[in-house]
């Protein structure tokens, strides 16, 4: 795993731009889109996609399962999520994150009925995200070209690898569970429903009132992955804001 | 967990959550000119006293489109700077846009954007917000931290607001949800909608005026 890691690692670094090579746009935002043409097309096929397959999927999970059902079924899948979280709080060196994480597993999956209950929330210990994706970002690798990955959806290199180590480190590989592939993928599928089910009307109104859903979707991701990384509201951050001019007089 | 669209969207909820009657803008604070980096107690008050008020008339008025729409459009003009952000949403092609055409631009970008926001409003009612920091870039142009929870959210959602202060009041130029910024996103939309039409601001103008005409025959 170790070496894996390492690997993927310095494929994102070697690949990735210098800061030079970034396209910042007017608004500050650094957008990185050598491959363009192509994601472009991903996005295309996946809009297909959505529209025949997996936006009716995700209706149909909704119309035969009532909320109450579909809420413990997120748990569950968060549950099973949750080392994964743990180790990259830790990778990180965020240990306070990574005891939230240890409790919040230890608790939902004994007082939360394997998970099916959220009860650590309640407690004083909420959900939070961490990715490995997220990691490599703390570790200073640079997000590299953005890629647009069919069904899943907006990424870019590093997160694209960070996505695949976070594949291989579930707890569903560990060997003493005995899940099978099939179930790997029943997993998979149930997950992907429920997040389409969840966004899907921020989707549809992305699709509805951008004049170019695609760029919205990156520029979306790109600022979101950033503020992972670094607090958005921090000092730094806000002086890097774009300006907000007054318009020439007779503007407007 | 809310996901990126969700809270890309629940900015625009708080944003479109409008309707605020008139209401003077807030004057902002000469102490917090002497310090560009410290919080802004003026911003902060502003924030609070808007972002709440236009929360409480969506709870309010929910389901009557009419009033809604038009207390919308008021709280737009009240509380946002509607000049600077259709002057930002252009990016590059606010230098080049020729003054015919920035007049048009100017008035459907007012529709488009008062139907996307407003489109959201039904989607959240009895929310609560609490102004919890800012952060000054100079001390006319701060960040509002805000928190937002109840209603319909499982967990509270961290909300900031850009604002600018002119003419002795504070004005909304973007708002924040988990690092994604509105009008930002806005602007890399149109910039590149334009840039894909060989720098054409017309195809963005007509094609903002057919998504307007679109929503008007679906709000009848």
């Amino acid at each position: 795993m170790r070496s894996l890691l390492i690997g993927l690692a310095s494929v994102v670094v070697a690949l990735s731009p210098t800061v030079s090579a970034l396209a910042a746009t007017d608004a500050g935002v650094a957008v990185y889109d050598p491959w363009e043409k192509a994601n472009r097309a991903f996005y295309k096929f996946n809009d297909g996609l959505d529209r025949v397959i997996l936006r009716p999927a995700a209706l149909g999970y909704k119309r035969v399962l009532p909320r109450p059902v579909r809420a413990s079924v997120r748990n569950v899948i968060n549950n099973i999520n949750q080392p994964n979280v743990l180790v990259n709080d830790l990778l990180q060196g965020r240990v306070d994150r990574g005891g939230v994480s240890a409790f919040r597993f230890l608790i939902n999956s004994t007082l939360g009925v394997a998970g099916v209950f959220e009860v650590a929330a309640p407690l004083g210990l909420p959900p939070h995200d961490a990715d490995f994706g997220e990691t490599l970002g703390r570790w200073g690798v640079p997000p590299g070209p953005f890629l647009y990955v069919p069904v899943f959806g907006p990424s870019d290199l590093r997160d694209g690898a960070g996505r695949i180590v976070d594949g291989y480190a579930s707890i569903l590989s560990l060997p003493d569970l005995h899940v099978t592939t099939w179930e790997r993928i029943g997993f998979s599928v149930t997950d992907g429903v429920d997040t389409r089910l969840a966004l899907d009307s921020t989707i549809e109104g992305i699709k509805r009132t951008a004049t170019d859903p695609y760029a919205t979707q990156r520029s979306a991701y790109l600022q979101y992955r950033q503020a992972m990384l670094t607090d958005s509201n921090s000092k730094k951050a806000v002086d890097q804001l774009p300006s907000f001019d007054a318009p020439p007089p007779g503007a407007h | 967990m809310p996901s990126l669209p969700q809270k890309l969207f629940a900015a625009a909820l708080v944003l479109a959550a409008g309707g605020a009657v008139s209401v003077a803008p807030t004057p902002f604070t000469a102490p917090a000119m002497a310090q560009s980096s410290a919080r802004n107690a003026g911003a902060e008050q502003f924030v609070q006293t808007q972002a709440q008020r236009a929360l409480n008339i969506l709870s309010q008025h929910q389901g009557d489109v009419a009033t809604e729409k038009r207390l919308f459009r008021a709280f737009i003009d009240q509380v946002a700077d509607v000049p600077r952000i259709t002057y930002f949403v252009l990016g590059k092609y606010s230098r080049s846009i020729a003054p015919g055409q920035q007049h048009e631009f100017a008035a459907v970008f007012r529709e488009y954007a008062s139907n996307v926001y407003e489109s959201r409003l039904n989607e959240y009612h009895g929310e609560t917000l609490k102004v919890i920091g800012s952060v000054a870039r100079s001390p006319t142009d701060v960040v509002v931290q805000s928190q937002v929870s109840g209603g319909k959210l499982d967990q509270p959602v961290t909300v900031s607001w850009r604002v600018i202060a002119e003419g002795g009041g504070w004005r909304v130029v973007d708002v924040q949800v988990d690092g994604v910024w509105l009008a930002i996103t806005q602007q890399q939309d149109f910039v590149s909608t334009i840039d894909n039409a060989g720098g054409n601001i017309q195809v963005l103008i007509d094609q903002l005026k057919r998504q307007v005409a679109k929503d008007e025959q679906g709000a009848r």
